[in-house]
């Protein structure tokens, strides 16, 4: 076989072998990895030692594998947003999986009730805006009574006033975190009406995936959600000082909240 | 903390700091950036395509060099490789870098552990 049939099957496989990088770092490199190392094999392929060969393509393997292992970690770290972020990911699917566990017997039960209690949907899907100014169906258990059958009536069903209080309605969000779309802790979504994108406070309250709880509905005890602008206060304080204790301090005073001794 | 902000603060990886000493002299591209290395090092650091690239997207990321703009004569440059050189920021991470590796030679010297120049108090 002639060098250049060689040289070119040598180059086919290692451009097979580049997928076990991440794409973008395929599309930046990948071409001129592949030309250098084509340029590179030819110095190896003419000392015409079988042994130098074996040596050159064991040379290119480990270095393979361990650069796309740092590559693979690059764009881990870079859709995370860093070790804090991916800590709370991770913080977030492990609540929320328990969470989803421990309360689907429950939740059964509760969607059963709320078919037999009212005619319409089990959940209620309110379309609000997530992280970037991404908007996404945030789940909820149906607490109203469906408003296409009887238009212009926004009446709780008795189902919702039993789950209101204790804000059982918004257990299907442990859904919406597992998806990405929310995390457990973080400003809550708005509706879209009530965003103003061009203004720097929403643009920094957006930069987060927003949350199930956050500070702003810890404050006044829970009693009633506090106006606008405080609450946009309280979430700028969370971006600036969040930190996994304090999502951990939001998340048990939250569950202290809701859970009353009696 | 940003982890990536202190990355080249402090020791370098052999292959980093060979990058940026091959860059030193001027313009390369990656391939010549390999080749110099292996010449350089009688072949006993072999720089593969994968590190060197990752550690020319990281340097690059990192305001350590930059890819040149305007391209040398394409009928000189085979197949539009891409150039790099070094930003002041660059010069100066590989001046640090240089700075302590001769003090740890320094050390060495005064321990005896190699010959040369001894440092005496005058």
């Amino acid at each position: 076989m002639d060098e250049v049939r060689r040289v070119r099957r040598a180059e086919a496989m290692y451009r097979r072998l580049l997928v076990i990088y991440p794409r973008s770092f395929r599309q930046d490199y990948g071409a001129e990895m592949a030309r250098d190392f084509r340029d590179s094999w030819h110095a190896a392929d003419r000392q015409r030692h079988t042994q130098d060969l074996l040596r050159f393509w064991w040379r290119t393997i480990v270095d393979l594998a361990r650069s796309a292992r740092i590559e693979w970690l690059d764009a881990l770290r870079a859709v995370c947003g860093g070790d804090v972020m991916l800590a709370k990911r991770l913080l977030d699917v492990g609540v929320a999986s328990v969470a989803l566990v421990i309360t689907a017997p429950v939740m059964l039960m509760i969607a059963l009730l709320i078919k037999l209690d009212s005619p319409g949907p089990i959940f209620f899907v309110s379309r609000r805006i997530g992280k970037d100014g991404r908007p996404f169906g945030m789940l909820k258990f149906r607490t109203m009574v469906d408003d296409s059958l009887t238009p212009g009536q926004r009446q709780l069903t008795r189902m919702g006033r039993l789950l209101r209080p204790a804000a059982i309605d918004e257990w299907p969000q442990f859904f919406n975190v597992l998806m990405g779309d929310m995390s457990l802790v973080g400003p809550r979504p708005e509706l879209p009406g009530h965003i103003d994108t061009t203004n720097t406070v929403w643009q920094q309250i957006l930069s987060i995936r927003p949350g199930m709880c956050g500070l702003a509905q810890l404050a006044y005890g829970g009693r009633y959600q506090p106006p606008a602008d405080v609450r946009q206060e309280l979430d700028l304080r969370y971006i600036n000082s969040r930190s996994l204790l304090l999502d951990a301090q939001v998340l048990v005073k939250t569950f202290v909240m809701l859970v009353p001794p009696k | 903390m940003d982890r990536d902000a202190e990355m080249f603060v402090g020791p370098l990886t052999p292959a980093v700091f060979h990058i940026l000493l091959t860059l030193a002299d001027g313009e390369r591209h990656g391939y010549a950036i390999m080749q110099e290395i292996a010449a350089r090092t009688d072949g006993r650091l072999v720089i593969g395509p994968g590190t060197l690239y990752g550690s020319i997207k990281r340097l690059l990321a990192h305001g350590l060099i930059v890819e040149v703009e305007a391209r040398p004569d394409p009928v000189l440059d085979d197949e539009r490789r891409r150039y790099y050189q070094l930003t002041n920021l660059g010069r100066h991470t590989a001046a640090a870098e240089a700075e302590r590796l001769a003090q740890l030679v320094q050390v060495a010297r005064t321990k005896h552990l190699i010959g040369g120049e001894q440092p005496f108090p005058a």
